[in-house]
């Protein structure tokens, strides 16, 4: 079923969680959520299971109204039929795997040898038919994850919500889980909403990816879309674009880097009150790649990091001011710190943006530290 | 917030009752004393009871820690009237004569036997008290022990038979009418007392069992299971059962006749029976501890215990005293029978030692009690 | 610069095999003044119970009592009054605790789960009966239900109707039993209600499940250990209670185990060898619900800290709001208010005998002699005086012995360790009563002259309460991460200066709480010391108890006011003390609130 959001407001005393969030989703899509802790992501999503009651706002599924402040509608979260898949999987460790699963059968009464029989089917779809009569409690992390996405998917949701699925999973399990979890999902055509922190999971997870900040959507685009044009320098940040350089511009296609005199031909861009300049690390080139008529900028070489497919550079183009440049395993570049060294900066691969999209009536957003890797670290 | 105001009005209460202690108490450092003549001798009644020297150091001594088996109330009137006649404070400490003496003796063997002079009843408890060597002797002024009949010096003055009480039995005179009212033992046998009716454990001390040798003796042993039959409540103490008694829990009992008048002096409605066939007597024995080091207010204790106004207050409240020419007991407007009359049972020492164990195994079994 | 080469010896070693068996010894010497400790705090008594089970004499200064080996003395416990007895206490346990796990857990879910209203208030209503100890809830229930001359009966027969109530009897006792222990199964009941993970209630409500399955299908079965384990405790605890069975069973005839050993230290001669046999058979019941809860409660615990979800959800009592806080109201009438009442109704009275309730309001017959008498008592005095010097001795050196063997226990590899723990934990299976007893005899026995002072109570109370102060140091020390200590360590501290300077600042709070807990057992312990007091070393408890024996209950009465008195002010002052000062948080960065 596809679901519709109309000006989601959540607020929780003097604080405002999502602001007139507006959000659609066409059946069998996958949308993430994607955004810092505190972004409003999570709320979003208890919105609509019906866990959190909205303070303004419809959400409607299908044809159905779940809810409508205006109208008093608001139905309890037992009769969403909306599947969600917890953060901490939520398995009732004094039930049986089968138990588990068998939960929201029982309580749509379903006849018991149905109820069984959908079950361990649903069961086997995860890849743990043997399970069925193990104590809930003795299972492992990636066990769990699979016996809660098999307690919504038993249910037959017309929508699927996981919040966070795979964080509490080690990194291999988390990769594996990942491309099974998407399986599954187009395999079944199923509707579903992730939240996650993790840029990669978004890209590798989604249909399109809605960048949450500070309770409203940023940019809603399909993953290489948001990949290739992200909205705003911070947008850029949460993405992984490894520079973010503040810019003062020049003229229509050029900026100089602040506190440098270097100056970048840059394709043309909109002004705006405060500038960045977002340059991927794997979009520079070094050495023999700096392809003749390329821009380039001279600077010395700080450091070099080797991480074993990809190294990366750090190279200092001004006072404090410095590039991240990514070189693959098999352009490696020779020279010792304190070189010379000149890096190609091709003009399309320079996006000038501004550091937020501000939307009015909200608070001027905080400056982004330089090398944020905010989106890397934990949420609690 | 709610607990906030309480804790304020509670902690106030503290203050208030910490400046109340301020100025309560009496001390009960050198009292003069109306009753000492120019020598400063301790005269009461005209009698002497202790010589100025003695006077003078239990003065210094001021007052004295009274172990008793008797009841609080009989026991708080002579501690009142004490003080009043020599101001030597008294501090009483109460125990069913059964549990004192294992109290004494646990102190004693550790050496810190806290009392100056013990009072109890009971013949194995006192003998067993004795052997312990937990008296010494104690000097009657000539005056005081000239009047003492001759069996109630025991062991040349080790501790005195200091009054008898009597064993009788009271009824509570709000629940019970005259009418109803139950006059001699016969008539406790009435169906109307069952599950009202009330006795103490025989354990409890030389009281008991000397009512269960006089039941046993002079009402017979059918009496007693009869008595049992009617299911009474069993107390553990004469103290409990007065309480109860006085309270209403229980409408008739045995009781001991001054607990029960000194309680009705408090306001208990208690009415006391001098039935027919007789009362059980039995002595409270009197003495100072070896280990005392108020030995002279202990004297002076003693000696006005046993001297004409001691047993007259002794007879005051229904105890008999020991002292000739002393009037009856009475209680109240009603006098006791006088003690040759025939109404005491009192049973010789020997006999008390001898029939101890047997009545108390065949008062257990009578009335299923396996304490 | 070349490589560093030098290796410096470790301090204090000579050579290799002297260091070692020196070190060894040294390592051992710890565990082993530890062991001493113990042993004549808490084995010794229970070993000299057992002892004068099998034997004819009881120990008294100057005689060990180790003549006359016998099995005479089990005769005593199937006597029929034992039996009697026996079976009372099962009865009686079994009952009060299913009552009092009813009270408990229905408030405990009220007030950690629902919208009743006064939530607030109905917290407190459930922990407030822990500080009324409960002899002297039971001489106010006595006060107040006795059939003939109980308070309640007489204000009714002062309005004509017929007696209402009678507490001096089995259902009495259940009943005072059950309101007084309550509070155990609200406390352990409301902890777990309160640490369920919400995700998991949240999970069914998404699946499909009604408010009502919720509880039903995961709540409640999620509470069930907590639940199980409340009940083994009250019950462990009713069966051992010895003041509310002398109090209320007794005066209605009925005898239960811990009244039973009482009655034959207390016959004259002191029986004190049956006692002892009795007193085993009590331990032995103890230590089978003990095992049975272990097998059965504790293969079904389940984990649930708390997840992501910070806040759980609130079940709508809907028209069940009010009813609820008034069920709530009538057990703090029951337990508290009219408890309370009845005690300073009898203190005011003029005499210790009322005839009337209404009378005495409007014939005036209500003055503060009494109160008076009591509060301006030397003998109060002293014993107030003694109650809090012991209380707070024995909660002083309690939590510093319980630090010190649960460090040990928990933190260091020194041998012979884990035996301190079990040592610690065994008067839990001992009823005070029992303890009460071994300790008068050691402390008979031993040439130590602490028989009489109030030194005694303080070994007795230290002994007693050694388990929960054990307890409460382990959970907190268990807490402390072992690096943080061992940092210090290695960056200079030897490690009784880590300890000092990292480890026990860290659990000043818990240290704290776990004082304060001792404290407060301390203030109210009655049956341990039941043995031990002489004259001059009575505590207030023992007053109050005392005066209750003598039927003397208007002064009993008026002195558990004053005790009331003295043990909130202390409770109230240990909150103050113990409470954290409020720390200003640094802000948070974002402005939205904690759910992302």
């Amino acid at each position: 079923m596809d679901i519709s959001v109309d000006g989601l407001t959540l607020r929780y005393g003097d604080s405002v969680a999502v602001r007139e969030l507006s959000l659609t989703i066409s059946e069998g899509e996958s949308v993430v959520l994607l955004g810092q802790s505190g972004c409003g992501k999570t709320s979003t999503m208890r919105c609509i299971a019906g866990l959190e009651t909205p303070s303004a706002g419809r959400i409607r599924i299908g044809d159905e109204v779940l809810f409508d402040a205006a109208k008093g509608v608001n139905r309890p979260p037992h009769k969403r039929n909306i599947g969600m898949v917890f953060q901490s999987y939520a398995i009732w460790p004094h039930m049986t795997v089968l138990e588990n699963v068998a939960f929201p059968l029982t309580m749509q009464r379903v006849s018991k040898s149905d109820v069984k029989r959908r079950a361990v089917e649903t069961l086997e779809l995860v890849g743990l038919g043997d399970f069925a009569d193990r104590g809930a409690s003795q299972l492992s992390g990636g066990q769990m994850q699979r016996v809660a996405l098999a307690r919504s998917l038993a249910m037959q949701p017309s929508v699927m919500l996981l919040d966070e699925p795979l964080s509490n999973l080690d990194a291999r399990l988390r990769h594996r889980l990942r491309g099974d979890l998407r399986e599954l999902q187009t395999r079944l055509g199923l509707t579903s909403v992730y939240v996650t922190h993790d840029q990669e999971e978004a890209l590798a997870l989604a249909d399109r990816i809605a960048m949450m900040q500070q309770g409203r959507i940023v940019q809603i685009s399909a993953p290489d879309e948001i990949y290739a044009r992200p909205v705003s320098a911070s947008v850029a940040d949460f993405l992984g674009v490894g520079n973010i350089l503040p810019v003062e511009p020049v003229d229509a296609t050029g900026v100089r880097v602040a506190g440098t005199a270097v100056t970048l031909r840059v394709p043309e861009y909109a002004r705006d009150r405060e500038l960045r300049a977002c340059i991927r690390s794997e979009d520079m080139a070094l050495g023999d790649d700096v392809a003749p008529g390329m821009q380039t900028v001279e600077g010395r070489l700080l450091a070099r990091e080797f991480l074993g497919a990809t190294a990366t550079y750090r190279i200092a183009i001004g006072e404090g001011v410095e590039l991240q440049v990514m070189g693959g395993k098999h352009r490696q570049l020779q020279g010792r710190p304190g070189d010379a060294v000149r890096v190609g900066v091709p003009v399309e691969a320079v996006q000038v943006l501004p550091v937020d999209v501000v939307h009015p009536g909200d608070q001027a957003p905080q400056d982004l530290p330089r090398e944020s890797h905010d989106h890397d670290r934990v949420v609690a | 917030m709610h607990t906030k105001t309480l804790t304020v009005v509670f902690a106030g209460a503290t203050a208030l009752g910490l400046v109340l202690t301020g100025c309560g108490g009496g001390s009960g450092d050198s009292a003069s004393s109306e009753n000492q003549d120019d020598n400063g001798d301790l005269v009461v009644g005209g009698e002497l009871i202790a010589t100025s020297d003695v006077y003078e150091a239990a003065q210094e001594e001021g007052s004295i820690v009274f172990y008793t088996g008797g009841s609080e109330q009989s026991e708080g009137q002579v501690a009142e009237a004490f003080t009043d006649a020599t101001g030597i404070d008294v501090e009483i400490v109460r125990l069913p004569p059964n549990k004192l003496n294992e109290r004494i003796l646990s102190e004693a063997a550790a050496g810190k036997l806290g009392a100056d002079v013990i009072r109890t009843s009971g013949e194995d408890l006192i003998t067993g008290l004795a052997d312990a060597d937990v008296f010494q002797p104690t000097e009657l002024t000539e005056e005081v022990s000239g009047a003492l009949i001759p069996e109630a010096t025991y062991e040349d003055g080790l501790y005195y038979n200091s009054f008898d009480r009597v064993y009788s039995f009271g009824y509570n005179n709000q629940l019970v009418s005259e009418a109803d009212a139950p006059q001699n033992w016969s008539d406790l046998l009435d169906e109307e007392w069952r599950g009202k009716s009330a006795i103490v454990q025989v354990g409890a001390g030389g009281s008991t069992a000397a009512l269960t040798r006089m039941q046993l003796e002079v009402l017979g042993e059918d009496w007693l299971t009869d008595y049992a039959a009617l299911d009474p409540r069993i107390y553990d103490s004469s103290a409990a059962l007065t309480d109860g008694l006085a309270r209403g829990e229980v409408s008739v009992g045995t009781i001991p006749i001054a607990t029960a008048y000194s309680a009705s002096l408090e306001g208990a409605p208690i009415t006391i029976a001098t039935p027919e066939e007789g009362a059980a007597a039995y002595p409270f024995y009197l003495g100072q501890s070896s280990s005392t080091e108020r030995s002279d207010a202990a004297t002076v204790f003693i000696n006005w215990n046993m001297s004409s106004a001691g047993q007259e207050l002794a007879a005051s409240i229904g105890d008999y005293p020991v002292r000739e020419g002393m009037p009856n007991p009475t209680i109240g407007d009603v006098e006791l029978p006088a003690a040759d009359s025939g109404f005491l049972f009192r049973a010789s020492l020997e006999d008390s030692l001898e029939h101890l164990q047997p009545d108390a195994e065949l008062w257990m079994q009578i009335f299923g009690y396996t304490g | 610069m070349s490589a560093p080469t030098l290796v410096r010896t470790p301090r204090g070693a000579s050579t290799p095999t002297s260091s070692r068996a020196s070190s060894g010894a040294r390592r051992a010497l710890l565990p082993a003044v530890l062991y001493v400790l113990l042993a004549i705090l808490i084995l010794l008594p229970v070993g000299l119970v057992v002892l004068s089970a099998f034997t004819t004499t009881t120990p008294r200064p100057g005689s060990i009592g180790l003549s006359g080996l016998t099995l005479e003395n089990f005769r005593a416990i199937t006597s029929a009054g034992a039996r009697q007895a026996e079976l009372n206490s099962l009865l009686v346990g079994v009952a009060s605790s299913a009552l009092a796990l009813a009270i408990g857990g229905f408030l405990a879910f009220i007030t950690a789960r629902t919208n009743v209203r006064g939530r607030r208030f109905l917290y407190f209503v459930g922990l407030l009966p822990m500080l009324l100890p409960s002899y002297v809830g039971a001489l106010a229930w006595s006060l107040l239900g006795g059939p003939n001359a109980g308070l309640l009966n007489i204000l009714a027969r002062d309005l004509g109707l017929p007696a209402v109530v009678d507490v001096l009897n089995a259902f009495g006792l259940v009943f005072v039993l059950a309101i007084y222990y309550a509070p155990y199964a609200f406390l352990l009941v409301h902890a777990s209600l309160s640490l369920m993970n919400p995700d998991l209630e949240e999970a069914a409500r998404v699946h499909g499940a009604t408010p009502a399955t919720v509880l039903r299908r995961v709540t409640f079965p999620l509470t069930t250990p907590a639940f199980l384990g409340a009940g083994v405790l009250v019950l462990v605890l009713t069966i051992e209670n010895f003041p509310v069975a002398q109090i209320i069973g007794s005066p209605g005839g009925l005898e239960t185990l811990p009244t039973y050993i009482y009655r034959l230290m207390n016959a004259a001669p002191a029986r004190g060898n049956e006692a002892a046999a009795v007193a085993i058979t009590l331990v032995a019941v103890v230590l089978v619900i003990t095992v049975v809860q272990r097998r059965v409660v504790s293969r079904r615990s389940f984990t649930t800290v708390a997840g992501k979800g910070l806040r759980l959800s609130v079940v709508d009592l809907g028209w069940f709001r009010l009813p609820a806080l008034l069920l709530g109201i009538v057990y703090f009438v029951l337990s508290t208010v009219l408890p309370l009442l009845a005690l300073s109704f009898v203190t005011l009275h003029d005499s210790p005998y009322v005839s009337s309730v209404l009378d005495a309001f409007s014939a005036g017959r209500l003055n503060l002699d009494a109160v008076r008498d009591v509060v301006t008592s030397d003998v109060v005095h002293r014993a107030t005086v003694n109650s809090v010097v012991v209380a707070v001795a024995a909660a002083l050196l309690g939590t510093l012995l319980a630090f010190v063997v649960s460090y040990v226990v928990n933190r260091t590899k020194l041998p012979g360790r884990e035996g301190l723990g079990y040592i610690s934990m065994l008067p839990l299976a001992v009823p005070a009563i029992v303890l009460g007893l071994g300790l008068l005899w050691t402390w008979l026995l031993l040439p130590v002259p602490v028989y009489g002072t109030l030194l005694v109570m303080v070994i007795a109370f230290l002994a007693a309460q050694m388990p929960q102060g054990y307890q409460g140091a382990s959970s907190s020390i268990l807490q402390i991460h072992q690096d943080l200590e061992d940092s210090a360590v290695m960056h200079g501290a030897n490690r009784v200066r880590a300890v000092w300077r990292v480890t026990a600042p860290l659990l000043r709070v818990p240290l704290t709480s776990t004082f304060l807990l001792l404290l407060m057992l301390s203030m109210r312990e009655l049956t341990v010391a039941l043995f031990l007091f002489t004259t001059d070393t009575r505590l207030l408890s023992i007053v109050i108890f005392d005066d209750l024996e003598n039927g003397i209950l208007q002064r009993s009465a008026a002195t558990s006011l004053l005790y009331c008195l003295v043990i909130l002010v202390m409770a109230y002052l240990a909150r103050r003390v113990g409470a954290e000062p409020k720390k200003r948080l640094p802000r948070p960065r974002s402005t939205s609130p904690t759910r992302p």
